[in-house]
């Protein structure tokens, strides 16, 4: 027992479970309990014994205004008679009456002497009479009436004393029968919080732990612990598809920078070791600067796309014509599509105006522009057009005369370094559609692929990049 | 100092007196007889069961037994005055 003291443990742990959300919803039903249970003895309490009080309060008042009307019509003789003939036919024996004179001297009613309280006129008290030796409660009255005469008008309030006792006892009694429910409820109500959590934070202790397999069990209540566990499978299941595209990523990148990175070096030690002249040696070393430059680009290739699904751009959103970054991106590819004996299609409205990153808006079109070119035999056609197709839309669109993508690998297409067997031959390094579809992505659109005609032979390739003009 | 010995001892009895609750008089046989006069100017024209109460009422007050005599007797003045 003393080892917890003297380190705190027994105090942190008594902290922690004050703080623990069992604790806090299963005090929060116990107080909401009892308060109902007070909020009910309460009613029953302003009900029974608050009733009983205000008619005899009534009775009282009606009692003094009768005999203040007699003090009017009579004087004190008239009071004198009235509370005789109401003492006389008093069965109940509960009324107690006093007229005294300005000497001190009683002059009619049935109390032997003035109370020691009830002296200012108008007052209410709560006393004591003693009736056969006993002391009993009353509920006394001053009437004011005038300086020489002072009157006491009241009744014994023992049967309501009596009442108020009971009530007070039977909600002493069910008060407490009321605490033990509400402890014993919040009890259960902790426990079975505890209960229902336990499976959740099992699981995820475990893959804190490194056991990236396990999911959270579901019952077959079907309640918000079953859908909150829903949404941690969920979680979980995406950050394994992200893990294992991270890892893919990874090993796409060691596998595709590690050969122009062995060639490069290979080619400099040659030349290092057997280049003949100044000559080779500088030839060498131009080819590596330009493989070089195609690892660099690969690399800015890569964190073009990480920062458009960051939406980190975002922030630098403006409006701009998409109109004319278009005729800029056709005007680079037209003159390339001609140098390769292709032709290049335009067709957009005069004006399309929206926000977003005229940029990354460009390098997208570029790059379906560059695939289109890459694909697309001599003499055939590309076909660049944009449209609204509601409001606040935009779609671009390319389409070439290459020889398609089949299905599987359309849904593949948007996997960085993801190349379709078809274009491994050609130079490119599989990061071009990921990065229109992080575009997409970052406008609040997507990217579909479809065939150019389907069920031809060489269907080509339809692009369809759609953006939402406010992201 | 006996005079302040004496002062202690009698100012507690006096606040006892003082604090004492008044007393209802309404039961004693002062009271019976006052009710039984009330009743007595009724009684020509009263009807004879509220006699026969009313003389039970004076029987039981001259027992002794005031409380339930002058029961009976204010329940035969109500009927009584009712009657008038």
């Amino acid at each position: 027992m003393a080892a917890p003291a003297e380190d705190g443990g027994g105090w942190r742990d008594i902290g922690a479970y004050l703080k623990s959300a069992g604790f806090r919803f299963a005090a929060l039903f116990a107080f909401l309990f009892l308060a109902a249970i007070l909020g009910f003895a309460l009613m029953l309490w302003w009900g029974t014994a608050g009733t009983l009080s205000r008619q005899l309060d009534d009775a009282i008042r009606a009692d003094a205004i009768g005999l203040q009307e007699a003090w009017r019509g009579g004087g004190a003789a008239s009071v004198k008679e009235a509370i005789g003939e109401r003492l006389a036919v008093d069965i109940d024996d509960h009324a107690i009456y006093l007229l005294m004179d300005g000497a001190g001297n009683r002059v009619a009613g049935n109390l032997d002497r003035w109370p020691g309280v009830a002296e200012i006129p108008g007052s209410w008290s709560a006393e004591k009479v003693r009736r056969d030796g006993v002391e009993v409660p009353a509920r006394l009255h001053r009437v004011p009436l005038d300086q020489d005469h002072r009157l006491l008008v009241g009744r014994d309030a023992t049967d309501r004393e009596r009442l108020r006792a009971l009530l007070s006892e039977a909600l002493l009694w069910s008060f407490a029968v009321a605490v033990a429910f509400a402890l014993a409820g919040a009890a259960a109500l902790r426990r079975a919080l505890a209960d229902r959590l336990r499976a959740a934070s099992a699981t995820a202790g475990a893959i804190a732990a490194g056991d990236l397999s396990r999911r959270v069990p579901l019952s077959t209540q079907r309640d918000e612990f079953d859908q909150l566990g829903e949404s941690m499978n969920a979680m979980l299941d995406r950050i394994d598809q992200l893990m294992v595209g991270i890892k893919g990523v990874s090993d796409s990148i060691a596998h595709d920078l590690r050969t122009p990175i062995a060639r490069a070096r290979m080619r400099l030690e040659n030349a290092l070791l057997t280049a003949p002249d100044e000559e080779s040696l500088r030839t060498a070393m131009e080819t590596t600067v330009s493989d070089l430059d195609h690892i660099s680009r690969v690399f800015q290739a890569l964190l073009r796309i990480a920062e458009a699904e960051a939406g980190a751009r975002r922030a630098a959103f403006a409006p701009f014509d998409l109109a004319a970054v278009l005729t800029d991106a056709a005007e680079v590819y037209g003159a390339l599509a001609e140098e390769r004996g292709q032709h290049l299609e335009t067709s957009w409205p005069e004006k399309l105006t929206m926000i977003g990153d005229r940029d990354m808006v460009l390098q997208a079109v570029a790059n379906l522009l560059d695939n289109a070119v890459k694909f697309t035999p001599e003499g055939g056609t590309i076909r660049l057009s944009a449209s609204l197709p509601a409001r606040g839309k935009r779609e671009i669109m390319v389409r070439d005369e290459g020889p398609g993508l089949a299905p599987e690998d359309r849904a593949r297409a948007g996997e960085r370094f993801f190349r379709a067997d078809p274009s491994r031959a050609l130079p490119g390094s599989g990061l071009g559609l990921s990065l229109v579809k992080a575009v997409a992505a970052l406008h609040g659109g997507e990217l579909r692929l479809e065939d150019g005609e389907p069920g031809a032979p060489r269907p080509g390739l339809q692009a369809r990049l759609m953006l939402s003009s406010r992201a | 100092m006996p005079w302040v010995l004496a002062l202690l001892v009698f100012l507690p009895a006096t606040a006892v007196a003082q604090q004492s609750a008044p007393r209802l008089i309404s039961d004693g046989p002062e009271y019976c007889a006052e009710l039984s006069g009330r009743f007595a100017a009724l009684e020509i024209d009263a009807p004879a069961h509220l006699r026969v109460l009313a003389d039970e009422g004076r029987q039981l007050c001259a027992e002794g037994q005031t409380r339930i005599g002058i029961a009976k007797l204010r329940r035969a003045l109500k009927e009584a005055q009712r009657g008038e």
